[in-house]
């Protein structure tokens, strides 16, 4: 019975090295853009509550003080707690602003492999 | 600090800054408008209800984003005008150019409102009148003479109420005008409620196509686009349109006799849009939640800020012409919702903005000239500075 062994190109060891370290480093690459658009999504994420927060905290002191003639004087500072809100809601916006810039430029450095990203 | 040279193959393939915009003028949507409709009523909707911040902040970004979109608008027309002919004759993306009609005539109401001046919003008027004019009998005319159609199931969607929107806007822009628009008053409010009624009837037809594709086709996520909340918007728009007609019959022989009228239907109106709100609700829950449709930004999504905006101002309107107090409650809590949707809808188009920026910047990093380390350069006539 013959049994026919694959043959084996003879690589040098040099060569072989060079292709493990550009895969490893190409791999550790994709690991963190990975990283940088879960942090990015997680701040987006966190960006959107703050703002809507603010927005609803806003309207919410608005109405108020439609609704009660006397609300905008019985509460102290009631422009110091407008100006608050509309505070939060630039916050938010910011927070936003960070995760999306982290999370796309994370998503233009991932994985062509893995699947599409749809913005 | 030495810069490596980027490595080619990693991170995704994509388009250089000029593909890129160059796909996005030749696929934009011509419902596009639906963008400054929703800001501009969002904008109306907060400085009647007091927030008085967020209406000044709403009607720069309108002021701005209407002149803007003409521009990429006419610079499509000029540089892919085969696109926009397709459009024409397209079922699902031809009533989209009904929203430049619709947002010129929130501009117009802007400009009477914020900046006092009734005779930009008169040319508005006008402007909004030869457009509703050519969408009607051009966008009509190309879909009725269309060789080859789609079937029902395919061809209608709640964009096509945007028609509705259209016709009654003419006549809500003309009623905020409140004045000799045509030979006298009382032929210019005749008009205004002829086109009121033009649209309501506009309305009874296409719903019921609309009504009919649901029940009896099948039905999946993707058919659910956020047009369908114009199912709602077109009826409130409706009732927002009968309400102005209402209070201007205080002072119109003409009208005073249709007052009982008017208000009845428009409370017929007001009560349809308030019937669709818990069934888009209902429907959206599946679409996201059961069935995991995912949340990405789509400019169709202007098409549901738009709705939530004008259902808070026709209830604020109807609660002015019935006196009924309670309805303000309604009207102050869809406007915060309106509010909530278009900032979270701006995010979207701002990401989709900050994408392009970022794919600019890359594009210039990657095609920088080399500069020359010092580590090479050598000094004329002596040795490299490094190494004495």
């Amino acid at each position: 019975m013959v049994i026919n062994e694959p043959k084996c190109e003879s690589k040098s060891p040099m060569t072989l090295d060079k292709s493990t370290d550009k895969s490893t480093a190409r791999s550790a690459f994709h690991a963190k853009a990975k990283q940088r658009m879960k942090w990015g999504r997680q701040l987006v994420i966190g960006g959107f509550v703050v703002a809507v927060a603010g927005i609803i905290f806003y309207c919410i002191l608005c109405f108020s003080a439609d609704l009660n003639p006397g609300f905008n004087l019985v509460l102290h500072n009631y422009n110091s707690w407008l100006l608050t809100s509309l505070g939060v809601i630039g916050s938010g916006t910011l927070l936003w602003l960070r995760g999306s810039f982290l999370y796309l430029l994370g998503a233009m450095e991932s994985d062509p492999d893995d699947p599409d990203l749809y913005f | 600090m030495q810069h490596s040279e980027p490595d080619k193959t990693t991170g995704r393939d994509l388009p250089s800054i000029t593909r890129h915009i160059q796909a996005r003028l030749s696929g934009m949507h011509p419902a596009y408008f639906a963008l400054s409709m929703a800001t501009g009523i969002t904008a109306i909707g907060c400085h009647l209800l007091g927030l008085n911040e967020f209406a000044a902040a709403l009607s720069w970004v309108n002021f701005l984003s209407y002149p803007a979109l003409w521009i990429l608008f006419l610079a499509r027309l000029v540089l892919y005008r085969n696109q926009v002919v397709a459009d024409c004759t397209n079922h699902q993306r031809a009533p989209g150019f009904f929203t430049a009609v619709a947002a010129t005539s929130v501009l117009g109401v802007q400009a009477v409102l914020f900046l006092g001046n009734p005779a930009l919003a008169k040319l508005l008027w006008w402007f909004c009148v030869v457009l509703w004019a050519l969408c009607t009998y051009g966008v009509f005319t190309a879909l009725v003479v269309l060789k080859e159609k789609p079937s029902l199931a395919k061809g209608i969607n709640g964009g096509w109420l945007v028609a509705v929107v259209a016709t009654q806007s003419v006549c809500v822009l003309g009623c905020v005008l409140d004045t000799t628009l045509l030979i006298d008053r009382d032929t210019t409010l005749f008009l205004l409620t002829s086109f009121w009624l033009c649209g309501a009837m506009l309305y009874f037809w296409i719903i019921s196509l609309i009504f009919y594709r649901y029940m009896f086709f099948r039905f999946s996520p993707s058919d659910l686009m956020p047009p369908y909340w114009i199912n709602m918007g077109a009826v409130a728009i409706s009732t927002l349109a009968g309400a102005l007609l209402a209070k201007a019959a205080q002072h119109s022989a003409f009208l005073a006799a249709l007052h009982p009228y008017i208000l009845g239907m428009s409370v017929m109106f007001w009560a349809t849009a308030t019937w669709w709100i818990p069934m888009l609700v209902v429907l959206g829950i599946w679409r996201h939640l059961i069935r995991r449709f995912p949340i990405t930004y789509d400019p169709l999504y202007w098409g549901l800020v738009f709705p939530l905006g004008m259902y808070a101002v026709c209830t604020f309107r109807l609660a002015e012409v019935l006196q009924m107090q309670f309805l303000l409650g309604i009207a102050r809590f869809f406007i915060m919702a309106a509010a909530v949707a278009w900032f979270l809808t701006f995010l979207g188009l701002s990401r989709r903005l900050l994408f392009a920026v970022l794919l600019a910047g890359r594009h210039l990093w990657r095609s920088r000239p080399e500069l020359p380390s010092l580590s090479e350069s050598k000094p004329i006539g002596g040795e490299p500075h490094g190494y004495q």
